[in-house]
């Protein structure tokens, strides 16, 4: 049975995912499980059955044609990648989309973390700005992917399937991870409303907890492309994608919190030198190593994207 | 065996009569004719569905979808244009038949088997 559906799958590479050719793969499947049954029933073996059942299957490219509809890739190659394709047809988005979360980060990392320790000009406007153009690029992605859906321009029929298949078997870390830095953020901004920790300590969570909360509602939207990003690239395992993840959620978390900490401790008297030193430097810190990892991150799509101008 | 050929202007009519005794589905309609034909023409899945297609856009037939056994199945009706269009292409078959076999000799030649 195996088989059989490894072989429609073959059959239905580079055929266009609509309505049509799904309804047809799936009459197809059907049609050949119910043969292999019949088959089976009258008492051949399992591998006689397969083979009988594939030699009746005819020729696809005949159902096309009286469907209008062509294959994909008409280049000789057969062995285009399903995920590359898949990365090539979305490559806007793998960079766009980590460059606004970026900018949305920083727009309020620096907002928090700058404006209090020195004082920079036009930090309101950069801030600002950053938001617009995080948001303008959002935007322009869900617009290419809207544009995209409507001219019948999906990912092939195996692309999905091999996505999914991925996202199950190596996002599962990812997903609990995610899944308690959710609960953790939910818990800690309910905390804020209902505990007495004192006022420093609570408005510092409550910050925490905010800009935490839309970090994680954008680190959601990109893991899409990410773990796209993380195949084709074929040199990051899983532990290291959850590892990046718990690096960049928990920098984020750590230099919020240690700014808006450090701008109540000012008011304190009686602080050792040292400490002060020490919390000086450790945003700019966190923040460099934000600023370094996504950095990286971005570069690796631009190399990916010059990889693929050269491949074709 | 039959060439492709040959048998390939007859594939909508062998649809349409299955459907004329009844609505089916497309694994039913291609058993019937391995039963119908007692083996001897087994229709490719690709040519059974090319035939389908076709008929659909032609108005001939109708689908629906539908359960069988608890799977969702499409199911195929045959519309008055199937039915005019199957009538004609049997008057056609007769036509066919007595000018061929004034070549192959047809009645007056024993058949082989």
């Amino acid at each position: 049975m195996e088989a059989i559906l490894n072989y429609i799958g073959t059959m239905f590479a580079g055929i266009p995912a609509n309505d049509d050719t799904r309804r047809l793969r799936e009459e197809i499947t059907a049609n050949m499980t119910d043969r292999f049954n019949e088959l089976v029933k009258a008492g051949k073996n399992e591998s006689e059955a397969v083979g009988t059942v594939i030699s009746e299957f005819g020729n696809i490219d005949e159902v096309l044609a009286e469907m209008g509809i062509e294959r994909n890739t008409a280049k000789p190659e057969k062995n285009i990648s399903p995920v590359k394709e898949f990365v090539h047809k979305n490559i806007f988005s793998l960079i766009a989309r980590p460059l606004a979360a970026l900018l949305l980060m920083f727009a309020f990392s620096y907002w928090f973390s700058i404006n209090h320790l020195v004082s920079v000009r036009y930090i309101d406007v950069i801030t600002v700005a950053s938001l617009c153009i995080s948001t303008a690029l959002y935007y322009i992605c869900f617009i290419i992917r809207k544009k995209a859906r409507s001219k019948h321009n999906e990912i092939s029929i195996d692309a999905r399937a091999a996505l999914t298949k991925h996202r199950e078997k190596n996002s599962a870390v990812v997903r609990a991870f995610g899944f308690v830095a959710a609960t953790v953020t939910a818990v800690l901004l309910i905390m804020t409303y209902f505990l007495e920790i004192g006022s420093t300590w609570q408005w510092g969570v409550r910050i925490v907890s905010s800009i935490a909360s839309v970090y994680f509602v954008f680190e959601c939207a990109m893991r899409n492309e990410r773990e796209m990003l993380d195949i084709y690239m074929e040199n990051k395992p899983e532990t290291l994608t959850a590892v990046q993840c718990v690096f960049r959620y928990g920098l984020a978390c750590l230099t919020i919190a240690v700014c808006t900490h450090y701008h109540n401790m000012e008011m304190y008297d009686g602080n050792e030198e040292t400490l002060i030193f020490m919390l000086k430097f450790v945003p700019y810190v966190a923040a460099a190593f934000i600023t370094a990892l996504c950095a990286a991150y971005v570069i690796d799509c631009a190399v990916l994207r010059s990889k693929m101008k050269s491949e074709k | 065996m039959i060439s492709s050929d040959i048998i390939r202007g007859y594939t909508d009519t062998m649809i349409l009569y299955i459907l004329t005794s009844g609505d089916s589905y497309g694994y039913e309609i291609s058993k019937r004719i391995r039963e119908i034909t007692d083996d001897s023409y087994v229709m490719k899945e690709t040519t059974l569905y090319s035939a389908l297609t076709r008929l659909e856009k032609n108005g001939c037939i109708s689908s629906y979808s539908g359960l069988h056994d608890g799977r969702k199945r499409t199911y195929y009706r045959i519309t008055d244009t199937g039915t005019a269009a199957y009538r004609e292409k049997c008057d056609e078959r007769e036509l066919t038949k007595k000018v061929i076999d004034k070549f192959t000799g047809g009645e007056q030649n024993g058949s082989d088997t």
